[in-house]
């Protein structure tokens, strides 16, 4: 089975999906989940403590998604871990197997639900692609030499619809100036202007896996428009999602994601599926999309 | 708006931000440019009232035509602040043992 990296460096295109650790000890829903996308993708992504929000550990979690024989992106965040702990989690990450690292800089604490955390912010995402770089070279960060080096592929993420976009441009610049191999964007919903940030992406030799999140009511639309920063779903697929009712509105945001999916795919170098507590629709998106089995010709298993 | 950190923990940072402390006003102290948290119209997800600070730097570095400012890497932050409050704790420590003995 081809890892993300090799899949990247064959010009394949790519999908991956999100996958949040359980909040707590039980991995039978998460593995079963895991289980149904065995070859049909190319890497999961864990998250780190999303939304600022509890849950059991994404260097864990992606050792878990390794030994099942998935290709993890490992994510990473500045806000619960000083300088010491990222170099010695990144190392122990390449220690464990797992070799894609996305990086971010995390949302704020008071954004969870667990408001009295001390936020660290130590480093932010470009200082951690950064240290990602050094440690790669056999360098910590003040030049010492490891005594073996890591060979991580760093990623980082995009917001390819926020508005003003510029001021986020000059950033993705400087995550690509520290090795930033991939990036995995906010979720698309106006391929006009994920056309307009491609435009701008495809003068740096990266791969943009554009991010597509699955809709399931019209409450769930209206929310994430007003309250997650660089997502704009249009008045008309609100719409659509209302017009097919409480029952029908599974089955019209999965026409949204895959609609999405035909009007952005020869823009970019992927996707990224976020199906958040419909994990088991990811496939059916898939089918849908002409996207099972990969493309790329990967085997089950 | 436009001040420094009194005690500023990043000394060259504010000459190539416009004069505005990005340490001061992003509640996450980034110092690489922003977060995926800007609010359309340019606000800041953490307090929705507030200009992110970011935000308002590229548009001050624009306008004065130095953005190639902005696109320098900055290293981590040196926080010198604990080492300088362990150094503080440490001889405030070492007067009351000397105000002891001499007591």
């Amino acid at each position: 089975m081809k890892t993300l990296r090799a899949a990247c460096e064959a010009g394949d295109f790519i999908v991956t999906v999100e996958s949040p650790p359980p909040k707590g000890t039980d991995l039978d829903r998460f593995r079963e989940r895991a289980g149904h996308l065995l070859g049909k993708v190319h890497a999961i992504n864990v998250t780190d403590n999303q939304a600022a929000i509890m849950r059991a550990s994404s260097l864990a979690v992606s050792k878990i998604l390794l030994d099942m024989g998935h290709d993890p992106v490992y994510q990473i965040t500045g806000r619960d871990r000083n300088r010491l702990a990222i170099q010695s989690d990144l190392l122990g990450a390449h220690i464990l197997g797992i070799r894609n690292v996305l990086c971010l800089t995390g949302d704020y604490v008071t954004i969870g639900n667990q408001k009295e955390t001390k936020p660290v912010f130590d480093l932010d995402s470009v200082q951690i692609l950064k240290v990602i770089e050094g440690l790669n070279a056999g360098r910590d960060m003040v030049d010492n030499t490891l005594n073996g080096e890591t060979d991580l592929f760093p990623g980082s993420v995009a917001m390819p619809e926020t508005h003003p976009l510029e001021p986020l441009l000059v950033k993705f610049e400087k995550k690509v100036r520290v090795g930033a191999r991939f990036f995995q964007t906010q979720a698309v919903f106006n391929p006009d202007r994920f056309q307009h940030f491609m435009q701008i992406a495809r003068s740096f030799d990266v791969r943009i896996f554009a991010g597509i999140l699955l809709l399931r009511s019209e409450k769930m639309a209206r929310f994430v428009s007003n309250h997650i920063p660089g997502i704009h779903v249009p008045v008309r697929l609100i719409q659509k999602l209302e017009d097919a009712g409480p029952e029908g509105a599974l089955e019209a945001g999965l026409d949204i994601a895959v609609e999405t999916i035909d009007a952005i795919r020869g823009m970019c170098d992927g996707i990224h599926i976020m199906a958040i507590g419909a994990e088991d629709q990811i496939p059916v998106i898939l089918e849908r999309a002409n996207l099972f089995p990969c493309p790329s010709g990967m085997v089950e298993g | 708006m436009a001040y420094t950190y009194p005690d500023c923990v990043h000394e060259h940072l504010c000459e190539e931000t416009g004069g505005i402390c990005p340490i001061v006003h992003c509640p996450k102290e980034l110092v690489n440019g922003p977060c995926g948290g800007v609010i359309d119209g340019g606000k800041c997800e953490v307090i929705e009232t507030f200009d992110c600070v970011w935000v308002n730097i590229y548009n001050k570095l624009k306008e004065a035509g130095e953005l190639d400012k902005m696109r320098h890497i900055q290293e981590a932050r040196n926080t010198n602040f604990y080492a300088e409050l362990v150094n503080i704790k440490k001889d405030s420590a070492k007067k009351e043992n000397a105000k002891k003995e001499n007591g």
